[in-house]
């Protein structure tokens, strides 16, 4: 799979902004770990949050500075923007478990209401 | 209190970033264990970077996650910090599970102290041991576990390689399993199995050797064996390993072992070298078979077959025995059947005595025939050494065939290529035998067209011939399969061929066998309707060449008679070799005596010379009666009248010089003298001294030649030469039957009429010197030369049977030594005419275009 250069966002997602899930992706070029993990997430999104969901890839090879923004350590890094809080699940996303965990249950972890 | 309020918020919201920053940093550190990241982002001065984990480790990564081995690396105290993908799947255990456990809760209760052990050798250096592993599900799988030391962030660790050996362990218990079936075999066998090593050592023997041995197991290793071998067939046994050695495949050598009884009993042993890729042996492989029961079969069917071959030698001796016992009888019913024919008989008596006499020569025969079988077959049979004449000895053959090739209106032809040697060193009377019995056998199964005998010369090589004989004929023929079977002893073509045909079957395995004792070998070629031809070859010595002319040498004056004769019988078919010291009996002329037939007693032990007596005599017309040995001659000399004896020196009981003193002696008182032939196959001179010193008058050499005989039988008796041949026995030369000097059955073949050429032309080339020499003798009144000239004249005309130049020149020699030179003149002058006749004959067959 060939990933756009540039970060891009699915305009597939429609709906109430509100429901809207935001989720951004930092990859660092094609690596089969990156590949993975974008081509896992939108499974996930397509069969849990259908048409309410925005997915964002940063490739960190072009934008290295851009990791600063969510600090991230480790690629692939899946950062859910909205809803809130913000929520980093680290890897290529192999274990469906923990990335439903990190996305749907939000109160399952100590979160803090802003 | 705000600024405190402040403060511990602002400490919470700390700590709460800081319990952010640890979360992800382990979630991190769990993400790059489980190897889902790839990547990782570095703040440098220059900001963030990003460095790809695959850039460095990646091929390392995937070899080792490639691996069908299961590899981890532990600490020190055993916890896995990381496993490739193979080692969880071996363990039936997730991932997960698999990393932060610590190792031993994955080995059965067993191998959890040898692991510790392991551990801490590990920390030394590179060890590996077998261990089991107990997975998720309760399997235990035998692994082999290979560790090695390895620093981890200074601190140490052990790298560990998980080698499933189920396949192996499997194989290995098969393979066991498999070995002891094949080693309980061995150990059941009834042969010795033995393995040794490259030296010769044993290393293994099995149970029968044991016990056999009776020495331990321990006892048979090494090279103790050799001892076991008998002492006669150790070197045989050394000598058979080294030639293991030096070749592919089994050796193997025949040996006595000995029992742990003492006893030694016969071993097979086959040994085979197995060899390196290089060739070298390695070690040795063999069994012994015991062949002690095989050897004894061996040696006893050996002993039976002599017992056999004993008996059956001893069986032919019997027959041989009893053959030669039967024909004294037989002798005496011949003689005396012959003697009853003598007799006045009314014609159905005569008809009768025939009839017995027909019986009896057939039964003779067929003795003989057997007699010569079990000669043969008690390798008793023995071919003569002489010289002789091989024209003169198939012509003698030819004539004696032909009378029954007359009778069945057949035609019976010898011719003999002018290259074949005449003179041969070998058995006349043998090869008359063979030759007879195959024109036997062609007279018998030919009704009509030919027979013909032909001689070739095959090879010519020094002192030694080969002969190549042909009797061919244009009778039934034999068919294929038949063929093989004809030379059986007791077999013919048919067995129907008996009734029709007679015969014992004998005949043609007799002559098979005397052909290959005379170094030849007896073929057939026959079609069915078209014929047979039985070739045979022999070999046959050559005497040392012959004088050029030995009848001019035999003409010089100082040659005395006796030598004279000789060489006449050297150079002619035909001759005389007779010692004439007989005086013819008073009273009746000789000669009409001779042309009445005479008696003729002979007596001879040779059943083939006493048939070819028989049958020459009388064909002459002669009556005979035959003896076999000296007793017999003295008893029928005692009760019967003979004109004349044919004896033989050598017989059993009594021999010839013994029969003939006896006889002499009985005369004395009678005032008789019966004329005695000797008949002796030693011809040398001083045999014949002692033939004449015994009182016998004449001598004749054997092989018995016709015209030897009837030559000597004239001379003894002092009767012209009788002309006693039938011309119509042969089918005659048309050319040579108008000649009246030369007996028909003397010139049945071109061979023959060559020979009498030769004569003709040395008769008359010497001719002249000797009429010149008498006619000088008679003017010069001299009786000695007279006589010896005559004497000589007459041998020579008497060779071309004419009686009138006979008769003269026999007168002419009497009254040359009774020195009545009146009566020498008048004799002188009817030699003279009846030569000049003679000579114009002769002249006109060597040259018939000026006739």
């Amino acid at each position: 799979m060939n990933l756009p250069a540039e970060p891009i966002s699915d305009t597939a997602t429609r709906g109430d902004p509100e429901q809207t899930w935001l989720l951004r992706l930092y990859v660092a070029g094609s690596t089969p770990r990156c590949v993975a993990a974008l081509t896992r997430l939108k499974e996930v999104c397509e069969a849990f949050f259908p048409g309410n969901h925005r997915i964002e890839v940063i490739d960190l090879l072009d934008h290295p500075e851009l990791a600063e923004r969510d600090e991230i350590l480790a690629i692939p890094t899946l950062v859910r923007q909205s809803p809130l809080p913000i929520r980093k699940i680290i890897g290529d996303l192999s274990d469906i478990h923990n990335v439903l965990a990190g996305l749907q249950t939000p109160t399952s972890r100590p979160s803090k209401p802003s | 209190m705000s600024d405190t309020g402040n403060e511990i918020d602002e400490l919470r919201r700390e700590n709460e970033s800081l319990r952010e920053r640890l979360r992800t940093a382990d979630e991190t550190l769990a993400a790059i264990q489980e190897g889902e990241v790839d990547s990782l982002v570095v703040q440098t001065s220059a900001g963030p970077r990003v460095f790809t984990l695959g850039d460095a480790r990646a091929p390392y990564r995937m070899l080792v996650e490639a691996m069908q081995h299961g590899a981890a690396t532990l600490d020190r105290e055993g916890v896995v910090l990381y496993c490739n993908e193979s080692l969880p799947k071996l363990l039936r255990t997730p991932r997960k599970q698999v990393l932060g456990a610590r190792w031993e809760s994955f080995l059965t209760a067993d191998s959890v102290g040898c692991f510790h052990e392991l551990l801490r050798q590990a920390s030394q250096g590179s060890v590996n041991d077998e261990f089991e592993l107990r997975t998720a599900d309760g399997t235990a799988i035998p692994v082999v576990i290979s560790a090695d030391p390895l620093y981890l962030d200074e601190s140490p660790a052990v790298c560990i390689v998980v080698t499933d050996i189920t396949e192996r362990k499997l194989a290995e218990r098969a393979l066991q399993a498999s070995e002891a079936e094949i080693r309980a075999l061995m150990e059941s066998m009834p042969l010795f199995v033995w393995v040794s090593d490259s030296e010769g050592a044993n290393v293994y023997v099995n149970r029968p050797w044991i016990d056999y041995t009776g020495l331990s197991r321990q006892e048979s290793r090494g090279d103790g064996w050799l001892a076991l071998f008998h002492p006669d067939d150790r070197s045989a046994a050394l000598a058979a390993w080294g030639s293991g050695r030096d070749r592919e495949g089994v050796y193997s050598v025949e040996c006595r072992l000995r029992a742990s009884s003492g006893d030694y009993r016969w071993f097979l042993i086959r040994g085979l070298p197995l060899r390196d890729g290089g060739g070298r042996i390695v070690k040795w492989l063999g069994t012994c078979t015991d062949v002690e029961d095989q050897k004894r079969f061996a040696r006893e069917l050996q002993r039976a077959k002599q017992v056999a071959d004993t008996a059956n030698h001893a069986k032919s001796e019997f027959l041989a025995n009893m053959s030669h016992e039967i024909r004294t009888p037989m002798n005496g019913i011949i003689g005396l059947t012959g003697l009853a024919l003598d007799t006045d008989l009314t014609l159905e008596q005569r008809e009768y005595l025939d009839g017995v006499m027909l019986s009896a020569e057939s039964l003779l025969k067929l003795i003989n025939s057997i007699l010569d079988f079990s000669k043969i077959e008690a390798g008793k049979m023995e071919l003569e050494q002489t010289e002789f004449r091989l024209r003169e000895t198939m012509l003698m053959v030819t004539k004696l065939l032909a009378l029954r090739a007359r009778e069945k209106g057949l035609k019976l032809s010898f011719n003999a290529a002018s290259e074949v040697p005449d003179r041969l060193i070998g058995d006349p009377a043998r090869l008359s035998q063979i030759v007879i019995n195959l024109v036997g056998n062609a007279l018998k199964f030919t009704q009509e067209g030919e027979i013909t005998i032909r001689v070739e010369s095959q090879e010519l090589l020094g002192d030694q011939a080969c002969l190549r004989f042909s009797v061919s004929d244009t009778g039934i023929g034999i068919p294929l399969d038949r063929q093989a079977a004809m030379f059986l002893p007791f077999t013919q073509a048919d067995n129907s061929t008996t009734r029709r045909f007679g015969g014992t079957g004998l005949g043609l395995a007799i002559a098979t066998q005397l052909v290959q004792l005379m170094g030849g070998c007896l073929t057939l070629e026959s079609e069915v309707g078209k014929g047979s031809r039985f070739h045979f070859t022999i070999r046959c010595g050559l005497p040392p060449r012959p004088l050029e002319s030995p009848l001019a040498e035999a003409l010089a004056p100082d040659t005395t008679l006796s030598v004279l004769a000789d060489a006449v019988t050297q150079s002619a078919a035909v001759a005389t070799t007779a010692t004439v010291c007989a005086s013819p009996i008073a009273g009746e002329r000789p000669d009409e005596r001779a042309r009445r037939g005479l008696r003729i007693l002979v007596a001879e032990d040779n059943s083939v010379n006493q048939l070819f007596a028989r049958r020459m005599l009388e064909k002459a017309g002669h009556s005979v009666v035959i003896v076999g040995d000296g007793q017999q001659a003295v008893a029928a000399v005692n009760h019967d009248r003979f004109d004349l004896a044919l004896m033989d020196v050598q017989m059993p009981i009594m021999d010839g010089f013994q029969a003939t003193a006896q006889i002499r002696r009985s005369e004395s008182t009678t005032g008789n003298h019966l004329p005695i032939i000797a008949m002796t196959a030693h011809a040398i001179r001083g045999d014949r001294e002692r033939c004449l010193d015994a009182g016998m008058d004449g001598y004749v050499a054997k092989p018995i030649h016709a015209a030897d005989l009837f030559a000597t039988i004239m001379t003894t008796l002092n009767p012209p030469a009788p002309v006693t041949t039938d011309p119509s026995q042969v089918a005659a030369d048309p050319a040579l039957s108008k000649s009246p000097y030369f007996d028909a059955t003397d010139s049945a073949t071109e061979v023959d009429c060559e020979l009498q050429k030769e004569l003709a032309l040395m008769f008359l080339e010497d001719c002249p010197s000797l009429m010149s020499k008498i006619h000088a003798a008679v003017s010069l009144r001299d009786s000695e030369s007279l006589r010896f000239a005559a004497h000589t004249l007459k041998g020579s005309v008497g060779i071309f049977k004419d009686s009138a130049a006979f008769e003269a020149a026999y007168r002419l020699e009497r009254v040359g030594r009774d020195a009545d030179w009146e009566a020498a003149e008048a004799a002188r002058d009817v030699l003279s005419d009846e030569i000049r006749r003679v000579c114009g004959t002769l002249e006109n067959l060597l040259n018939p275009s000026e006739s």
